[in-house]
C-alpha cells in the first residue's frame, strides 16, 4: 500500500485540478477503492472549501487615506502600533537627526565635548530592537525615546 | 517584457504618481485580505498594507507591467511578511533564553503582541480558522491563502513566491495537512461535511 503515500501526496493538487489528464484519473480510480485515501480527499476538500468561503473582513474606513498618506510622503506619520511605535525608514533617520541636534545642544549647554555621547552608543542603549532599515522594514522604539530634556 | 520595463522605468514621477494611485485605490481591499489572513489582526494587517504600498511606491519603476499588479504587491507583501515572521520568532527565541519576568525584560514588546494577536483573533468569527492559519508554517500558510482565498492558480502562486511549481504544490498540500490536524485537534466541529 505504498501507492497510498504517493496518491495522499497528490491530493491538494488532484482537488485543485493542477494535474495532467492521466494523474487525474489514476487519483480517481485509487479513491473509489480506498477508504483511507478517500477519507483524506474529504477532509483536505473540506479545508480549502472552508478557507474559500470565509467572509471577507472590512478595512477601517480611513485606511486608504492613511495608506495614500504615508506613500505619498517623505516623512510619513508613524503608525501607532502596541506598546511601540512603528517608525518606518525615513522616520527612523528623522530620529537619528534629532538625536544629532540634541547632541549638539548639550555640546552647547556643556559648553565643551565632554558630554557628548557618540551616536552609535545612544543608539544601541535607547533603541530596544532596530529593524532592518535597508529592507525599510518596520524598526521599534520605546515610546518615550523622544521625550525632551527639561 | 523588457519594453514595458523601460517605458514604465522612463515614466516621470508626476506621471507614475496617478497610474499607482489607481492601481492602490482598485487594490487596496483585496490586498487588505490577504494582509489580514496573513498576520491574523488588524493591526498587524494594517501595518503590512502600509509597508507594501510605500516599498511598492518606492519601487514602481521596476514594475513590470506584463504581470498582474496584485500579483506583484502580493511579491512584496510576502516578503515582508516573511521577513517579520523571522525577526519575530528570533526575538522570541531570545526572549525564552534570556528575558527576565522580574526585572522586566528588554525584548518584552515580541512576546506582547504575540499575547496581543491571540486577544484580536479570539474576538473574530472565524477564530478556529484564523488561529489555525497562525498556527502553520509561514510559507505554507501564504500558498494556502494564495491558493484558496485569492484563487491563484499554482503557476501564479510560484510567481509571486518566486519559487517553483512543484514547491507550490508541496506547500499547499502541507498546509492544508497543517490547518486539518490543527482544526481536528483543537476545533472537532469545525470541519462540516461540504455538500456540493
Ligand atoms: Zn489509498
Amino acid at each position: 500500500m505504498s501507492n497510498c503515500h504517493r496518491i495522499k501526496s497528490l491530493l491538494s493538487a488532484y482537488i485543485d485540478r493542477e494535474m495532467t489528464g492521466e494523474e487525474a484519473y489514476q487519483i480517481r480510480e485509487h479513491i473509489s477503492q480506498c477508504a483511507s485515501c478517500e477519507l483524506e480527499f474529504e477532509e483536505l476538500r473540506r479545508v480549502k472549501h472552508l478557507l474559500s468561503t470565509l467572509p471577507a473582513v472590512e478595512p477601517s474606513e480611513h485606511l486608504l487615506d492613511q495608506v495614500k498618506a504615508n506613500v505619498f510622503t517623505d516623512e510619513p506619520k508613524p503608525a501607532i502600533s502596541r506598546k511601540g511605535i512603528v517608525v518606518t525608514t525615513s522616520m527612523a533617520a528623522a530620529m537619528l537627526f534629532l538625536t544629532f541636534a540634541l547632541m549638539q545642544w548639550i555640546q552647547v549647554k556643556q559648553g565643551g565635548t565632554n558630554g557628548l555621547v557618540p551616536a552609535d552608543e545612544m543608539v544601541a542603549t535607547d533603541v530596544r530592537t532596530v529593524g532592518d532599515r535597508a529592507s525599510g522594514a518596520p524598526v521599534y522604539m520605546p515610546v518615550n525615546l523622544a521625550s525632551a530634556p527639561e | 517584457m523588457i519594453v514595458s520595463w523601460i517605458k514604465s522605468f522612463s515614466k516621470p514621477a508626476e506621471e507614475r504618481k496617478p497610474l499607482f494611485e489607481k492601481l492602490m485605490s482598485d487594490s487596496y481591499r483585496q490586498a487588505y485580505q490577504m494582509a489580514y489572513r496573513f498576520t491574523s489582526n488588524r493591526v498587524d494587517a494594517e501595518d503590512l498594507l502600509q509597508e507594501t504600498y510605500v516599498r511598492a511606491y518606492r519601487f514602481f519603476h521596476r514594475y513590470d507591467e506584463t504581470m498582474p499588479f496584485t500579483s506583484w504587491l502580493y511579491r512584496i507583501m510576502t516578503n515582508i511578511h516573511i521577513d517579520s515572521v523571522r525577526k519575530n520568532s528570533r526575538l522570541r527565541t531570545v526572549s525564552i533564553d534570556q528575558g527576565n519576568p522580574e526585572t522586566g525584560s528588554t525584548w518584552e514588546i515580541a512576546d506582547d503582541s504575540n499575547q496581543a494577536d491571540h486577544n484580536m483573533v479570539s474576538n473574530s468569527l472565524d477564530e478556529p480558522f484564523q488561529l489555525a492559519l497562525k498556527a502553520m508554517t509561514p510559507e505554507f500558510r501564504m500558498a494556502v491563502i494564495l491558493a484558496d482565498i485569492d484563487g491563484m492558480s499554482y503557476e501564479e502562486i510560484a510567481d509571486v513566491m518566486d519559487t517553483s511549481v512543484g514547491t507550490v504544490r508541496s506547500r499547499i498540500h502541507r498546509g492544508r495537512k497543517q490547518m486539518k490536524e490543527y482544526l481536528q485537534a483543537s476545533f472537532p466541529d469545525s470541519l462540516p461535511e461540504v455538500t456540493n
